[in-house]
């Protein structure tokens, strides 16, 4: 059964980037479960889920953002400004993680 | 990073657990670090890639193991030092801990009418489905478009051909209790979570009899879902899928369902088992 770190894999030996989301921390009453992952390619392109809608286009947005930027952050999402807000709520973390096919080093060559 | 990502996928691929250590977040000193290192550790403590400093490597090979027993991620956050961070301290490095594991395993033995759909449930649910049978034009990956694999084999095979672990279920639906019976005889004693055999109670009752004969024992018996399912009164083959795969969440997730399988041994069969063995452990 392929795993995420195949997909990983796959993408970096096309010398391409991801960015790999993943819950890392919840508050309040969140749908999210920690270890959650979606994975968003350059193209914008999504595989997986990290809990539905009320939170993945704002990590999606995030994830494309920082693969243009090549840096790995933690954002903060805030389900209760969502306007499905009476539907979720809390707060979470999610860990934006560039995997890029160079090191670091090579950062700036994969802007946008 | 590459070469982490690979040996992830490898340790998934040959079903072996490890740990992925990652730095998610570094503040103040800790920014010594870089966001985004890696540190993988196997079950064998064998470590790929780094956190950056030898004391993070350090401090994370120490935890992996308790984060392998818990199954669950974590987060934690460390000083330089490979000490854990004071609540409010300025300096820290965070770092989550994500153990991977191999996915939970669907055995389906016998590719009938009532494999089809339990396989497509089975890969809904996240499991890594497998079905089995001895006839060449049944165990085919055109009948199974969703299963991770599809075995032509004879029953008599199963426990030697596919590792049956903490984290096979195992469902056996093959078109004869002889069938059935031939790798339930094999598989009693295997540490699988959940045994479901298909039938009606009477066919249920055959085949522990036979069974009970040989010398298997009531316990191991008793932990066999037959007839398989959650009460839901299922009629066609994916009402009756749909009523496995339910007890399987049931039992994985330790909750409340109202299984259809004999909880007690009739009164005929334990005489069967007195003849063989010694005690008559609830009566």
């Amino acid at each position: 059964m392929p795993s995420v770190y195949d997909d990983i894999v796959e993408r970096l030996e096309q010398a391409e980037s991801l960015a790999v989301a993943t819950v890392i921390q919840t508050r309040g009453s969140t749908p999210q479960k920690v270890g959650a992952k979606l994975l968003v390619h350059p193209d914008g392109r999504t595989q997986g889920t990290i809990g539905g809608g009320c939170v993945e286009a704002e990590v999606w947005k995030e994830a494309t953002a920082a693969l243009r930027t090549g840096a790995s952050r933690v954002v903060e999402v805030d389900l209760n400004d969502d306007v499905m807000g009476d539907v979720c709520g809390g707060t979470l973390s999610v860990f934006i993680d560039v995997w890029q096919p160079q090191a670091a080093a090579s950062r700036s060559e994969n802007g946008a | 990073m590459l070469d982490l990502a690979r040996q992830a996928a490898a340790a998934l691929e040959r079903r072996e657990p490890a740990v992925i250590a990652t730095v998610v977040h570094a503040r103040g000193q800790g920014r010594a670090v870089p966001v985004g290192a890696k540190l993988m550790v196997g079950a064998d403590g064998r470590a790929c890639g780094s956190l950056g400093v030898q004391t993070l490597d350090r401090a994370a090979g120490a935890q992996a193991a308790e984060v392998l027993a818990g199954g669950e991620p974590h987060l934690a956050q460390y000083e330089l030092s490979g000490d854990p961070a004071p609540r409010r301290s300025r300096d820290y490095v965070q770092v989550l801990y994500e153990p991977l594991l191999p996915p939970d395993r669907l055995l389906v033995i016998g590719a009938g009418h009532i494999a089809v759909p339990l396989h497509e449930i089975g890969r809904i649910l996240d499991f890594e489905v497998i079905v089995v049978d001895d006839r060449a034009d049944f165990a085919t990956p055109a009948r199974f478009p969703q299963a991770d694999d599809v075995l032509c084999i004879p029953f008599s095979d199963v426990p030697a051909r596919i590792a049956i672990d903490r984290t096979t279920y195992l469902v056996l639906v093959t078109r004869a209790h002889e069938h059935d019976e031939e790798v339930l005889r094999r598989v009693a004693d295997s540490p699988a979570p959940y045994i479901g055999m298909i039938g009606s109670k009477r066919r249920v009752i055959t085949v522990y009899r036979r069974l009970l004969g040989e010398g298997v024992s009531q316990e191991q018996l008793k932990r066999v879902f037959a007839p398989v399912g959650l009460a839901i009164n299922a009629r066609t083959p994916q009402e009756i899928a749909v009523a496995v795969m339910a007890e399987i969440v049931s039992v994985k997730r330790h909750g409340q369902g109202n299984h259809s399988a004999l909880r007690e041994m009739p009164r005929s069969l334990q005489a069967v088992a007195a003849g063989s063995a010694e005690s008559l452990p609830d009566s």
